[in-house]
């Protein structure tokens, strides 16, 4: 599965990515910006992992409304604490609460793929929360 | 602070139950007044009946005084008529007027009684034969007369006479008079006997009278007055007439009349209006007085009620907007501080993810397994910590911590990590208990400790079964009771956990020597296999 990563912090962003790699998922790019993120989604995504607050003050609820629209790559929104409004729910698959682990992060990966295909996941991770 | 002025809806507060207080108050004012207004009503209407019963009562017992005096009276005069004919009995006119002893011993006679001016005899052409005036009686003919000429016909009875005032002296009387008859029963003359009206006028102005009346003594039918005297001291020249249609006088509020015996006489007493409106007026005064100084007094108490409650919404107008302007500073600084709170908790869990991905990144680069194993514990310990702040956000009461829920979602979380979700139950039982931060992080992390330790350990063949309670130590009072039971291999034989050097164990002895915690691993269940953890703690510290 390739997956775009949307995270301002390098370090968690480097973790998410060796989770993926070592699962035998591709990493399309890690954005920290929603302008890096509309970049690196040119190229094409199945999944992108969002985080909320990102390093120029932007929204990740932006970045996936520009995912959604102009590339039709589904998100997962991957932060502490998710905005109360309820835009952001329409944006996004599910939530993951930080911190998680890395089986979390593989099981929501997991989910995700099941609810893009249109069934259902087979493990709901405990720090997963679908919309 | 901020001192803006408060929302509009907020200055009004209960603004409008002071209009209603108002109200109330004018309203228990107009009733008190209408009260008064209608007790001095009901008195004075009531006063008026009493001054006309008693003036009634008053008129009538008068008019009965009066009636009998005059007739005690009028019984005088008639003696002495007949007297007066016994002394002339079988007389002629001629030895009548000569005779001197004759004419003495009817003057004796009339000077016997002071309302008795003079007796007269006449004969039957109405020539003065005998007067107690004066001796010779002077030329005088009365033939013309009214009583003179009622005593022309026989059976006429005692006449009276209407008043008469004397040329010369100004004496005002009226006569008594009866028809003198002969043996044969024709008419001889008359006896009159001529009455002081001034002795009545004093007698009548002796006595005192209620209600100044004005009292007459009048002949019927044709009710002529024959005296009438005014007792309220303005006694006047004029007659007040009788009214020749309803038989009373002007201006009189009663009348009370009385016959003087058989007579053709009677006793009127009359009150005037006057009298009585101020006999009314004395009463009514006194009422008056009292009603307009209590109208007063409750004048002064309504305007100082009125005052009062006008200054109390003042106060209440002020205080209602400083509470306004408060509270709304509390809530902004409340906001501030939840907005501040989330944010914080926001960043706990971001860095406790940095130091999870740290340690995951570090793993990822050490081959020893060992040392793979360690930041793979550390790591499962901060995200223990991380469960806790995870419940803690959104919570009302941050300072506490709903453990029930976290041993759900602890018990969730460690066998998803440990891939055990399928085979290994962690079944948690636990009373509601909301835990003090400085409680429940050592005790969660005791927990997750206890927890990783049996799923790393206790069950070698993936299956299995772990019981967590957590409710008060019924015998000791104020202590929670944390029992982990496991029906896996159970402890290595001869374990001493105590000095046991694993990291794991030693925190658990630390931490829960921190809470004041007596903890202790042992065997299952007698008969079972298995792992017991127990940890009693003090409730409060």
């Amino acid at each position: 599965m390739k997956i775009l990563i949307v995270e301002d912090n390098a370090l968690v962003a480097l973790d998410l990515e060796q989770q993926l790699l070592s699962a035998g998922h591709s990493v399309a790019g890690i954005a920290a910006t929603v302008e890096e993120a509309v970049d690196l989604a040119s190229d094409g995504a199945n999944l992108a992992l969002v985080d909320v607050l990102l390093a120029d003050g932007s929204s990740g609820a932006d970045a996936a409304a520009e995912l959604k629209e102009r590339f039709n790559i589904p998100c997962v929104f991957v932060t502490a604490t998710l905005p109360e409004q309820p835009e952001v729910r329409r944006m996004g698959l599910g939530h993951l609460s930080k911190p998680y682990t890395g089986k979390d992060v593989l099981d929501t990966v997991a989910a995700a793929a099941a609810m893009i295909a249109g069934g259902r996941p087979a493990n709901m991770p405990p720090r997963f929360t679908p919309f | 602070m901020s001192t803006d002025d408060p929302a509009p809806d907020s200055q009004t507060g209960d603004g409008a139950s002071r209009p209603k207080s108002r109200r109330g108050e004018l309203l228990v004012a107009v009733f008190s007044m209408i009260v008064i207004l209608s007790t001095l009503t009901w008195l004075t209407v009531d006063r008026w009946q009493i001054v006309r019963r008693d003036a009634e009562s008053n008129s009538a017992n008068s008019a009965v005084f009066l009636a009998d005096h005059a007739q005690r009276l009028f019984e005088s005069a008639e003696l002495v008529l007949g007297e007066t004919m016994v002394l002339i009995a079988g007389l002629n006119w001629q030895g009548i007027r000569g005779d001197r002893r004759l004419w003495q011993s009817v003057t004796g006679l009339a000077r016997r009684f002071p309302y008795i001016d003079a007796i007269s005899l006449h004969t039957s052409s109405g020539e003065l034969a005998l007067t107690t005036h004066e001796w010779p009686p002077p030329a005088d003919n009365v033939s013309g007369r009214g009583f003179f000429r009622a005593h022309l016909e026989p059976e006429s009875g005692l006449h009276v006479g209407l008043p008469t005032e004397d040329e010369v002296t100004g004496k005002r009387s009226f006569m008594l008079s009866r028809r003198l008859e002969g043996s044969d029963g024709r008419f001889f003359g008359t006896v009159s006997i001529t009455l002081n009206l001034d002795y009545f006028t004093s007698f009548y102005r002796s006595i005192h009278l209620r209600h100044s009346p004005v009292v007459t003594l009048f002949r019927r039918p044709g009710r002529e007055v024959l005296v009438q005297v005014r007792s309220d001291g303005l006694a006047n020249d004029t007659v007040l007439p009788f009214d020749a249609r309803t038989g009373t006088m002007p201006g009189m509020a009663l009348h009370a009349v009385d016959d003087v015996g058989n007579l053709p006489v009677a006793v009127s007493v009359a009150i005037p209006a006057a009298s009585l409106w101020a006999a009314w007026r004395e009463g009514v005064l006194a009422y008056a007085l009292t009603a307009g100084a209590a109208l007063m007094a409750l004048g002064l108490v309504v305007a100082s009620a009125l005052r009062q409650t006008r200054e109390e919404g003042r106060y209440r107008e002020e205080l209602e907007r400083h509470v306004a302007i408060r509270t709304r500073d509390l809530s902004q600084a409340n906001r501030q501080l939840e907005v501040l709170f989330r944010e914080v908790q926001h960043r706990v869990r971001n860095n406790l993810q940095v130091i999870t991905s740290l340690l995951r990144l570090q793993a990822a680069r050490v081959t020893d397994p060992a040392i793979r194993a360690s930041l793979r514990q550390s790591v499962e310990r901060i995200q223990a910590m991380g469960l806790v702040h995870r419940l803690l956000y959104g919570t009302e009461e941050p300072s506490d911590l709903d453990f029930p829920t976290y041993l759900r979602l602890l018990a969730d979380h460690l066998t998803s990590m440990h891939g055990m979700r399928d085979r290994i139950e962690i079944r948690t039982s636990s009373e509601p208990a909301h835990l003090d931060l400085d409680v429940a992080i050592p005790l969660c992390l005791i927990v997750n400790e206890v927890l990783s330790n049996a799923l790393r350990h206790a069950f070698p063949d993936g299956k299995g079964t772990i019981l967590v309670e957590f409710r008060p130590e019924p015998a000791e009072g104020g202590r929670w009771l944390l029992d982990v039971t496991d029906d896996g291999v159970g402890l290595p034989p001869g374990l001493d956990w105590h000095r046991e050097g694993g990291l794991g164990f030693q925190i658990v002895r630390t931490l829960a020597a921190s809470i004041g915690g007596e903890a202790g691993f042992g065997n299952g269940p007698e008969g079972c296999r298995g792992t017991r953890f127990t940890l009693a703690f003090p409730a409060r510290h």
